[in-house]
């Protein structure tokens, strides 16, 4: 018994995330995603894509869906302005928050299309990789959660419906991120220097921020060291990310040990999840600190 | 009313899965190749797990429970989503669905690293890095420059330097790229104790010249 209320002062109290949210707390994250959408659209000039060799054009996802006559006409750059242009529209026109459900669905899903062409084409050069994923998801969440709430317009817990599955979408990419790479990569994965050779590998490559530093981590044994030791924890918080749903003590864990890892990957590997960063944002659970973030009947 | 399960129930499932995971990918005396590989079947193992003890979960099992119909399937086909584009491994497919794998294994058993590099020599004799990252921002990450030319075609690699020469000189005009070196760099995993490099190793393999943009 003693055993057990001991343990039960080391974890603390469960308790499932943003269940009190309310409408301020919802609207707030829905202005958050689709501003840092906004942002990430005006720091982009997708029109130089128009410029890149046509044979390294591989189209992903619906994309595929596409004649190549509508494809031609999309990777040239008047067809790339015009997408950027009409996704920076949707996406404004999705800032206002309005009591017409009906409206605010059918904005949402529009974003959501726009995006997804967006995403689509950015990454018709090179590989699918993970930037921004989860941010589109929480955007077909937001549409989607939009659509159901007009069945339900008086669910007392629709404001944390949204908010509770980015969570679950967010956590559950790292947990899936985590058991790919215990099981695909097994032990070997984590033995011998396999993270400072993904670190020289990037810092060879470059990418968008590139810091020049990772190629000299063999010349560093601390930091080799803090790297390859550091790898399988980093495996285990990925893989143990869903308890950021039910456990606040986890979560004051989580939060500052994987942000020092995107941070440390920015370092040796120029390689940035600040969207996913900002998410992170949604890891904290405001409705319990604010009362004003509550729902009425919370 | 529900009935709980026996208390030996649960162990005894978790051995079966056990036993399953191991029939499925490594039994096959039928086919040259397992039903469904270890990756899958291990890892879809885990998470079940994962994902039962959370329905378990007080507080979320009734959170789910107070959820409309419509809100659950919402959550539903989200989930489904990234399972499916996850375990069918053919996320370029289902994006934005994708395979969550990030360094799923090691780069290789070699004691020194290489990568190709683009730079750039402008009239004013500067060097500059020509990284297809920085000049076409959208693009988040591109295929590795050694893998261009059997990837997508002979003469990629050489359509690349001239790309991305152009697009440095549209940008810089008061002193545009006049030659692009392809160079192949390399770092050894297992320097000698003590040394202290400025730079990478580095080789030439070509060079471009790239001719003045015509004036408008």
């Amino acid at each position: 018994m003693e055993a057990a209320e001991k343990l039960r002062n080391l974890t603390g109290p469960f308790a499932l995330i943003h269940e009190q949210a309310g409408p301020r707390l919802l609207a707030l994250t829905r202005l958050g995603i689709f501003a840092l959408w906004i942002v990430k659209l005006l720091l982009d000039p997708v029109w130089r894509l128009a410029d890149m060799p046509p044979e390294m054009v591989r189209p992903v996802g619906v994309l595929n869906l596409f004649s190549p006559t509508a494809l031609g006409a999309l990777f040239n750059e008047l067809g790339l302005m015009r997408m950027w242009d009409c996704a920076l529209v949707v996406v404004i026109c999705c800032l206002p928050q309005t009591r017409w459900l009906i409206g605010t669905a059918l904005r949402y899903t529009l974003a959501a299309i726009v995006l997804t062409v967006y995403s689509s084409v950015i990454r018709s050069f090179g590989p699918a990789v993970h930037t921004d994923i989860v941010l589109l998801l929480a955007t077909y969440a937001l549409a989607l959660f939009a659509w159901a709430d007009l069945f339900s317009p008086r669910a007392p817990g629709r404001y944390s419906y949204p908010l509770i599955t980015i969570v679950l979408l967010l956590t559950l990419a790292y947990t899936l991120v985590g058991l790919n790479r215990l099981v695909t990569g097994g032990p070997g994965v984590f033995a011998g220097p396999t993270m400072t050779s993904w670190a020289v590998d990037a810092s060879l490559r470059g990418y968008y921020f590139n810091t020049g530093i990772g190629w000299r981590v063999p010349q560093w044994p601390f930091v080799n060291f803090m790297l390859q030791a550091g790898l399988p924890g980093i495996t285990v918080f990925e893989i143990a990310a869903p308890l950021c749903v039910a456990w606040p003590r986890f979560r004051w864990v989580f939060i500052p040990v994987m942000l020092s890892f995107h941070a440390l990957s920015l370092v040796f590997m120029n390689i940035f999840f600040f969207d996913d960063m900002l998410l992170y944002l949604l890891l904290i659970d405001w409705s319990r600190k604010f009362p004003d973030m509550r729902r009425v009947d919370g | 009313m529900i009935r709980r399960a026996p208390w030996w129930f649960p162990p005894i499932s978790y051995v079966g899965i056990g036993a399953g995971v191991v029939l499925v990918s490594f039994f096959h005396p039928w086919s040259p190749t397992p039903l469904l590989p270890f990756a899958v079947t291990a890892q879809l193992a885990l998470l079940l797990v994962m994902v039962r003890v959370m329905w378990k979960w007080p507080p979320f099992a009734a959170w789910l429970a107070a959820m409309p119909w419509a809100h659950r399937i919402v959550l539903g086909a989200l989930m489904l989503g990234i399972f499916w584009g996850h375990y069918t491994f053919n996320g370029r497919t289902y994006f934005p669905f994708v395979v969550w794998e990030i360094f799923p294994h090691a780069e290789g058993n070699t004691d020194v690293v290489t990568a190709q590099q683009f730079y750039g020599k402008t009239m004013s004799g500067k060097k500059v890095r020509l990284l297809v990252e920085r000049e076409f921002p959208s693009i988040i990450q591109i295929d590795r420059i050694e893998t261009l030319d059997s990837a997508y075609g002979p003469g990629t690699t050489d359509h690349l330097a001239q790309a991305l020469a152009k697009m440095y000189n549209a940008n810089h005009p008061g002193d545009p790229v006049r030659a692009v070196d392809l160079v192949q760099t390399s770092v050894n995993l297992h320097p000698p104790a003590g040394e202290s490099r400025n730079e990478p190793s580095w080789k030439l393999l070509k060079s471009y010249e790239i001719s003045p943009a015509p004036s408008r």
